[in-house]
């Protein structure tokens, strides 16, 4: 038998099943040629390309399942106090804030700043959580009956059960509407759009005037274009958006510049791009909010081409220059 | 670019602390090219997945025993390769033996040798892979072409000829003359009886 024939039988690139029959009894029978068909077998399977399976980000999440989950207990301890303590330096300045508004209707204001996650229990009981650099508003009459906030930057809320009375979030030029659910938002200013990912539960986005224009199903986000003013709605993954609360980010096949903006509120520093090309660079994993900044940047450096400089400021945050390794 | 060495280095490190960010780089890195290796010899994708998770897994779990100098790469093709003969050793008991399926049983024998012969407890395998990624840089373009297309595009014989305006006898010819190549130089970097493991020459 020919090795051409050998070959193409290793490679799998025979599919006749007679043909297979007759050329595996050949390869048991002869041992100089079951030997040929080894060395190629060994070589073809060291040589070939990759097969991704399912998707890594699939694979990744069935294997992470029976890894057990890794230990914060530190972090979460840790986390417990900053929240404790960005609480009260919210509450506080709040209080500021409501007195010295002059307005006829007095609002409350809690601001999460940069490098900070705050949780808030509004006098309904609804829960909300906001990420860096966010703030929420609502009347000083807030209550049972009145759940109204307006949300800059991004919250997750967890909505106390109301179907009589509906909680509005007045965001950019939206409302969001709800009776009781779980939704994260995110519409930080410098955004030219604004994202609603619905976790559990219902949801209705209102025009301004109130007008409802869609209605938001688990597991759909919907983006909201500012300057098109149009809205995208699609299916994401809900965890890769709530999980800033838990105090990780979670990107999937995500471009270098939004990954960035996100560390840039987290760990209260400046990056720079001095090569452009990088900011397209796309990244799948999860940061870790407690671990050092240095440590996240040295991740991006091993798995890119990435080099960092760090110039320290003592007025400003400190500035980040990125650049790519030649 | 950092080399390799340094990153596994670096990489080992931080698993070794149960970093899970680094984890999930080496699991990016190389679980597609694990899934092609075992699948090659089990010749059954979804058993194949099975394994490289165990793999991964078994990595992950003695991550604080790891050696200070362990290579991760040849660690997870090791583990895996193991898992695989475990695999075809309990299957080729198994399997019912059919006259007319009987390439079935055949080719279970065949891989298990294959695969069994493949130990990177003994082999290198930065060598290995070293000695075969540059023999594919030395081969004449068309025959590089049409191996590249299979090996990284995983196109059929058919598709590669398509693709090139060439018979599929011609691509056949090609895809032989390359591994036959691999297998020369193999058997040059490798003079000693070790290799003569691994190829041996008819």
């Amino acid at each position: 038998m020919d090795q051409e024939k050998i070959i193409q039988y290793a490679l799998g690139n025979i599919s006749d099943v007679e043909e297979k029959n007759e050329i595996s009894q050949y390869l048991m029978e002869n041992k100089e040629a079951r030997e040929f068909y080894k060395s190629i077998k060994n070589m073809w399977s060291l040589t070939k390309g990759g097969d991704e399976g399912d998707g890594l980000a699939v694979e990744y999440k069935r294997l992470s399942k029976q890894m057990g989950r890794p230990r914060y207990s530190l972090f979460r301890h840790v986390m417990k106090y900053a929240a404790v303590l960005v609480f009260a330096v919210a509450i506080s300045y709040s209080l500021l804030h409501y007195l010295s508004r002059t307005e006829t209707q007095p609002m409350n204001e809690v601001i999460c700043p940069a490098g900070q996650i705050a949780e808030v229990v509004l006098s309904d009981g609804t829960h909300v959580w906001l990420n860096a650099e966010s703030r929420i508003r609502y009347s000083a009459a807030f209550n049972g009956e009145n759940r109204n906030v307006e949300l800059s930057g991004e919250a997750f809320f967890d909505v106390v059960k109301d179907a009589e009375n509906p909680f509005l979030v007045k965001v950019n030029e939206m409302q969001v509407k709800v009776t009781g659910t779980s939704f994260n938002i995110s519409a930080y200013p410098e955004n030219d759009f604004s994202e609603t990912i619905l976790v559990e539960g219902k949801i209705e986005l209102l025009n301004q005037q109130g007008k409802r224009i869609l209605e938001l199903k688990p597991g759909e986000m919907a983006s909201y274009d500012l300057t098109e003013k149009k809205i995208y709605l699609s299916k994401v993954d809900t965890r890769f958006y709530s999980s800033w609360k838990e105090g990780k980010i979670s990107f999937h096949n995500e471009r270098l510049e939004p990954i960035i903006a996100k560390l840039e509120r987290w760990y209260n520093v400046k990056f720079v791009f001095k090569d452009e090309e990088i900011k397209d660079y796309r990244f799948t994993g999860t940061v870790l909010k407690n671990k050092p900044l240095f440590q996240v940047l040295e991740i991006i450096k091993l798995s890119s081409p990435i080099k960092f400089e760090v110039i320290q400021k003592s007025e400003d945050k400190n500035e980040i220059i990125l650049m790519k390794e030649n | 670019m950092i080399q390799e060495k340094e990153l596994n280095t670096e990489l080992l490190n931080l698993i070794k602390r149960g970093d899970e960010n680094a984890f999930r780089i080496v699991f990016n890195s190389y679980f597609p090219r694990l899934l092609a290796f075992s699948a090659e010899y089990v010749n059954d994708r979804e058993v194949a997945k099975n394994l490289v998770q165990e793999s991964f897994l078994k990595l992950w779990e003695n991550r604080e025993s790891l050696k200070a100098d362990s290579d991760l790469k040849a660690f997870l093709f090791q583990v895996l390769r193991n898992k695989s003969l475990n695999y075809l050793k309990a299957v080729k008991v198994k399997q019912k033996y059919e006259e007319h399926l009987k390439y079935r049983y055949n080719e279970l024998v065949l891989n298990y040798e294959a695969l069994n012969q493949l130990d990177f407890d003994v082999l290198s395998f930065n060598e290995l892979k070293g000695i075969i990624e540059n023999t594919i840089e030395e081969l004449p373009p068309q025959c590089k072409r049409v191996f590249e297309l299979s090996r990284y595009e995983m196109l059929k014989n058919k598709e590669i000829a398509d693709k090139l305006g060439i018979s599929v006898k011609a691509v056949e010819g090609q895809m032989s003359k390359a591994l036959k190549q691999l297998r020369k130089r193999l058997k040059e970097h490798f003079p000693s009886d070790l290799f003569a493991i691994l190829l041996t020459i008819i």
